[in-house]
């Protein structure tokens, strides 16, 4: 059901000169124009346009890391977002259903235009020998070596390195767009964040495996005593 | 460039989202006070959610680094210039049929000749459309009568689909107004009824609330007249519909 503006800010809008579409919500704006019949539907999108447009070309942006790209990339999401309108059903914020739309698109569009977009501009990384993954995988069930890793992970990487992981190995973003998303400041962005990581994780599995084989050793040798 | 290795995919696995993770329109209450303890106590012990909810963060927050302030302004720059040429005025009908999300971004080469080109494929496509004898479309019947947006006026209720019949219809008051023409037409703008008043609801009467049948779309506008009879303000043309009543035993 539409919701109806408080009276006191249809009286300001009475009262001043502002109108009636800036001081509604984006979701009341989306209400409006369900229900709105004709050309004056357009004004509903001008002002949701006008109001996301930084964010979304911001968004685009860091993904692309360039301005023709990012733009093209912040048409397509807008054109995608006002074809598909009638599907927002303000479960969440309209700022909220954007983001996804922005996010899903551009992550697409990333793994579209690149043959193999996964650890694009990760040539130079240097390889870490970490979590040896065969080891783990040999030595117990695949979902506990997964406990594992997640285990280790909260125990030594800080917060800005498990984001960088994130984005980069299951969002597959490309290092430059991960630094960019991230406001990374420092001169190897996202790339020094994930050797750094998997140098701790490298460390700390070998800590895991000693404690492992100590605990082992250790109950080998209580069951001899028996 | 090389494909995953195991240690990469296991890595993956572990961020990934799990099926204790909330969806983004749960997430997005801990942007604001009074996030459920249970969300918060899930999201504090999730590296994949407080992923989620940074990038969500960053995205709603709208801040732009001052680095990048000069490649997101060109962007919106050239988002504007490819959106200025959005219609505030009734286009010909062939074009009116067009979604209008898809005419926010067109682009107009507006030269004499292109001009002449568009108003004889216009001519042509309008003479299609009437061999063809579709459906009319709605028409809003605002050609040569765009009301500024200023003196516009907001219907209140009813909008939508709704649940119970109306008993009446509300709209915001226009400033110096003395009287309301109130019309309710059907989707092809034919008039059901007409009235005017002087107050900003009227009372839907007995023989109007008849034609109010579920499932059936109908249309209101409200015009605001001043003391001397001129029309100083419009609202849209909205819809409203009876939703049909499910049983469900």
């Amino acid at each position: 059901m539409f919701r109806e503006p408080p009276q006191n800010v249809l009286g300001l809008c009475r009262s001043t000169t502002i109108g009636l579409m800036e001081v509604l919500s984006d979701e009341e704006l989306v209400d409006r124009y369900r229900v709105t019949v004709g050309p004056q539907q357009e004004r509903f999108l001008n002002v949701l346009f006008e109001r996301h447009r930084t964010r979304v070309a911001a968004w685009c942006y860091r993904m692309t890391g360039d301005v023709d790209a990012g733009t093209d990339l912040a048409q397509e999401v807008f054109l995608k977002a006002f074809q598909n309108l009638e599907s927002f059903r303000g479960q969440s914020k309209f700022t909220t259903w954007l983001y996804s739309i922005a996010r899903n698109h551009c992550m697409d569009a990333l793994k579209t235009r690149a043959a193999a977009p996964f650890l694009a501009g990760e040539s130079a990384l240097e390889r870490v020998e970490d979590i040896r993954a065969g080891e783990l995988l040999s030595a117990m069930e695949r979902r506990e070596a997964e406990e594992t890793v997640r285990q280790l992970m909260r125990e030594t990487l800080d917060e800005i390195e498990i984001q960088v992981m994130t984005l980069h190995y299951v969002h597959e973003l490309p290092l430059d767009a991960v630094t960019r998303t991230l406001n990374l400041t420092n001169t190897s962005g996202a790339k020094a964040y994930v050797v750094s990581a998997r140098r701790k994780l490298a460390r700390a599995f070998n800590q895991w495996k000693e404690r492992e084989e100590r605990r082992k050793a250790g109950g080998h040798a209580e069951s001899r005593t028996r | 460039m090389r494909n995953r290795e195991p240690g990469d995919e296991l890595l993956a696995a572990a961020l990934r989202q799990s099926n204790d993770c909330p969806p983004l329109e749960d997430l997005e209450r801990l942007l604001d006070e009074g996030a459920p303890t249970d969300l918060k106590r899930h999201v504090d012990g999730c590296s994949h959610c407080q992923t989620e909810l940074q990038i969500l963060r960053s995205f709603t927050s709208n801040e732009v680094a001052q680095h990048e302030k000069t490649a997101v302004d060109a962007i919106v720059a050239r988002l504007k210039a490819r959106s200025s040429t959005i219609p505030t005025e009734r286009r010909p009908p062939a074009e009116s049929r067009q979604p209008r999300w898809k005419r926010i971004f067109e682009v107009r080469w507006f030269s004499p000749a292109v001009a002449t080109l568009a108003i004889a494929l216009v001519v042509v496509a309008a003479t299609i459309e009437l061999r063809r004898g579709r459906q009319p479309s709605v028409d809003t019947g605002t050609a040569g009568l765009e009301v500024l947006r200023s003196s516009s006026i907001a219907i209140l209720s009813p909008i939508g689909d709704l649940r119970e019949k109306p008993t009446e219809i509300r709209w915001e008051a226009a400033p110096s107004a003395s009287r309301y023409q109130v019309r309710i037409m059907e989707v092809d703008r034919a008039e059901l009824w007409s009235a005017d008043t002087t107050s900003a609801r009227i009372d839907l009467p007995p023989s109007v609330e008849t034609l109010i049948v579920p499932s059936k779309t109908l249309l209101i506008q409200v015009a605001a007249f001043d003391a001397s009879g001129q029309k100083i303000a419009e609202s849209e043309t909205v819809r409203f519909r009876l939703l049909q009543k499910v049983y469900t035993h």
